[in-house]
């Protein structure tokens, strides 16, 4: 990661004879510079990279893990209960749909889409990418 | 049964548009054949893809003939258990999105073994997750071919070789010039042909008379003894609107499972998502897809349930108050109501013009499916075997070069596989697919992405698990206890790789020295933030300039 992120800001090395970096007279000018302000903020974050990432993680899994129950419970619940008790989950109840017709069939889609948006949303919220 | 006797006019239009859409394929792919400048290029589209693009690409990448006509099929077969597959199918790219799309997105390589190598360092790992993605792949070329021929066959009377072959030379020519950027946008304008074709014939059918309240309440109160004896589809049983008649609550448990984690896992769909310029863009297209694919699957169960009805009742000579079916889609039903209950809705509501359409639909779904799985194939032997294995090393032209050369080899085998499994079952090459993708891919990539602790050594033992499992339960079904005679064995096969991979990795404990990095990787910020940190610099040395002045 750090290689990727200096890899545009960092100035290119070699090597002499003895395996130590060699630099340049440029390379030596810019080091006895102040790092660019752009260059800090990147230090800023990578300082605490580990941290931040661990967390970011926990909180996309947290909310992976609650969508996905809500979703697969409710579809998984569905279908348990269209076995167990199947004089309830078989009337009809509006328009000739039993429920577990009517959510199997119909309403499922627009659950999992709106789920799915909600989900979209609040992730790239998190990933600070909206 | 021989196949129904079919009026010589029926396939004309069918056939002028099913050409029509051929030509216009190889026509779009030739026209971007000289941009494959890269492996990127070829493999991904040069990652450029947007997301209403992407969505109707992975749609129609998704939506195979299985699917297309599978559905209303087994719907009209089955009753509630058909919506089985349905839903089953959709969800599947709900874990897609809350597991594996932003973050695979973020690795950002070319194709799932190059994430296995790249988490683990194993070529073993590698290599066995080529093997897996082949397998995958080729059992779920295989129906796709099956299928396209079968209604070359039925249709326009073309004996089966003859339809595979067209099929699968086709297809190899459009993705040989145009590579994925030529499938993307092939599968873009083949998944609104079937899209439409579907929505054309639900259309027609809603306004002839077919309201779904209406239908379910006919259905339902249908006596069970009203179509006996008249025809070889099995009569309504009292419980066709509900679930218990052909599968145990273990067994539909198990079967959509299988459907939601295979699809999780089937590479041709994930591979898609490493075609979106960022993570955000990558999210946003499994939004788009679970809509239009759940608008798909929301009329495919109706048109099955309508013919149903139909069928059901023309047997018993009391269609009620709308027209009966004619003996020529009588005839269809009769004979294959699983795979033709959409052609014979478009020919009862629609005639010929529609019957058309929908022919046209199918071999666009098999041709975008089909496509799609090409790409993978080349992509396994191009750039998982020959670059990443044996020729790191390789220059750009060449590898571009050696993916063509793969596509032209993938499409040999494919024809191959087409013309050996005329007399297989679709159900279970699919079955089969979907059990094999579940338990191999699916473990592999969810755990890889989000525990640290995992190892190579548990990759490869859970692909191993998950492949040698689902294969068994399979193919040696006769020899098992009645409960593990499954529909779908994936659900079971899907424990035992996750088992797998937990074990050995506990016991293996050789976690890879980089995997903070790679975390950092493909669940940071920093690379956006980054960029977002050098547009508002930029934007305010820009004011900074302005104010200056």
């Amino acid at each position: 990661m750090t290689d990727r992120l200096r890899r545009n800001t960092t100035p290119s090395h070699s090597r002499n004879r003895y395996g130590t970096w060699k630099l340049s007279s440029d390379d030596k000018a810019a080091a006895r510079q102040e790092p660019s302000e752009e260059q800090r903020m990147i230090d800023d974050w990578l300082n605490n990279s580990e941290e931040d990432v661990r967390h970011l993680m926990r909180r996309q899994w947290r909310l992976s893990v609650t969508i996905a129950l809500l979703i697969y419970g409710t579809t998984i619940g569905v279908i348990v209960l269209s076995f167990l008790l199947p004089e309830v989950m078989g009337r009809a109840v509006w328009h000739g749909f039993s429920p577990s017709f009517l959510f199997a069939a119909v309403l499922i889609y627009p659950f999992t889409l709106i789920a799915a948006v909600v989900y979209t949303l609040i992730s790239n919220r998190l990933d600070g990418l909206d | 049964m021989n196949p129904p006797e079919v009026t010589p006019n029926v396939p004309v239009f069918a056939l002028f548009l099913g050409l029509s859409l051929v030509v216009l394929s190889i026509l779009l792919a030739w026209n971007v054949r000289k941009l494959q400048k890269t492996a990127a290029d070829y493999y991904l589209a040069g990652r450029r893809i947007g997301v209403l693009q992407n969505a109707s690409a992975v749609s129609g990448d998704y939506l195979s003939a299985a699917s297309f006509l599978g559905i209303a099929g087994l719907t009209f077969f089955l009753g509630f258990e058909g919506l089985y597959y349905a839903f089953g199918f959709c969800l599947g790219f709900g874990v897609v999105l809350l597991f594996i799309a932003g973050p695979l997105r973020k690795f950002g390589q070319y194709t799932i073994p190059d994430f296995v190598g790249g988490r683990f360092h194993t070529k073993t790992g590698r290599a066995v997750a080529v093997g897996c993605v082949l397998v995958i792949s080729l059992f779920y070329t295989a129906p796709q071919m099956l299928g396209s021929a079968k209604i070359l066959q039925i249709l326009a009377n073309l004996p089966y070789p003859v339809g595979v072959a067209l099929v699968a030379g086709s297809i190899t020519i459009y993705v040989v010039l145009g590579g994925m950027r030529g499938a993307t946008m092939t599968q873009i304008i083949q998944f609104w042909v079937l899209w439409s074709a579907i929505f054309l014939v639900a259309l027609l059918a809603w306004g002839g008379g077919m309201g779904y309240g209406t239908l379910l309440t006919e259905v339902g109160s249908m006596p069970p003894e009203v179509a006996e004896g008249t025809s070889p589809v099995s009569s309504l049983s009292p419980a066709y609107l509900h679930p218990g008649n052909q599968y145990s609550l273990f067994e539909a448990l198990s079967l959509v499972v299988a459907l939601i984690c295979g699809t999780a896992g089937l590479p041709h769909i994930l591979v898609r998502f490493y075609t979106n310029p960022d993570r955000s863009r990558a999210r946003w297209s499994v939004v788009l897809v679970l809509a239009l694919i759940g608008a798909f699957y929301i009329m495919a169960p109706y048109i099955g349930l309508t013919m149903r009805y139909l069928f059901v009742s023309t047997s018993a000579g009391s269609a009620g108050g709308v027209e009966g079916l004619s003996s020529q889609v009588m005839g269809w039903l009769a004979f294959d109501g699983q795979n033709l209950a959409i052609p014979a809705a478009a020919m009862r509501f629609g005639g010929q013009l529609v019957l058309g359409l929908v022919v046209a639909g199918a071999l666009a779904a098999v041709l975008s499916t089909t496509a799609g799985l090409l790409v993978v194939m080349s992509g396994a032997l191009g750039h998982d075997l020959y670059y990443s294995l044996f020729n790191p090393e390789a220059p750009e032209r060449t590898r571009v070069r050696v993916a063509r050369l793969s596509t032209i080899i993938m499409g040999l085998v494919v024809l191959f596989l087409g013309l050996s499994v005329e007399q297989m079952q679709i159900a279970v090459l699919v079955g089969l697919a979907f059990a094999v993708s579940a338990s191999t891919l699916f473990p592999v990539l969810v755990t890889g992405l989000w525990w640290r602790g995992m190892t190579g050594s548990g990759a490869i033992a859970g692909m191993l698990t998950g492949l040698g499992s689902s294969l068994f339960l399979i193919f040696a079904k006769n020899l098992l206890p009645d409960i593990l005679q499954l529909e779908n064995p994936g659900g079971i096969s899907v424990v035992l790789s996750f088992t797998a991979i937990f074990l050995v990795s506990k016991v293996d404990k050789k976690i890879p020295a980089d995997v903070d990095r790679f975390m950092a990787l493909v669940h940071g910020t920093f690379e956006e933030r980054r960029v977002r940190a050098a547009g508002e610099l930029k934007a305010r040395s820009v004011f900074a300039g302005l104010r200056k002045r």
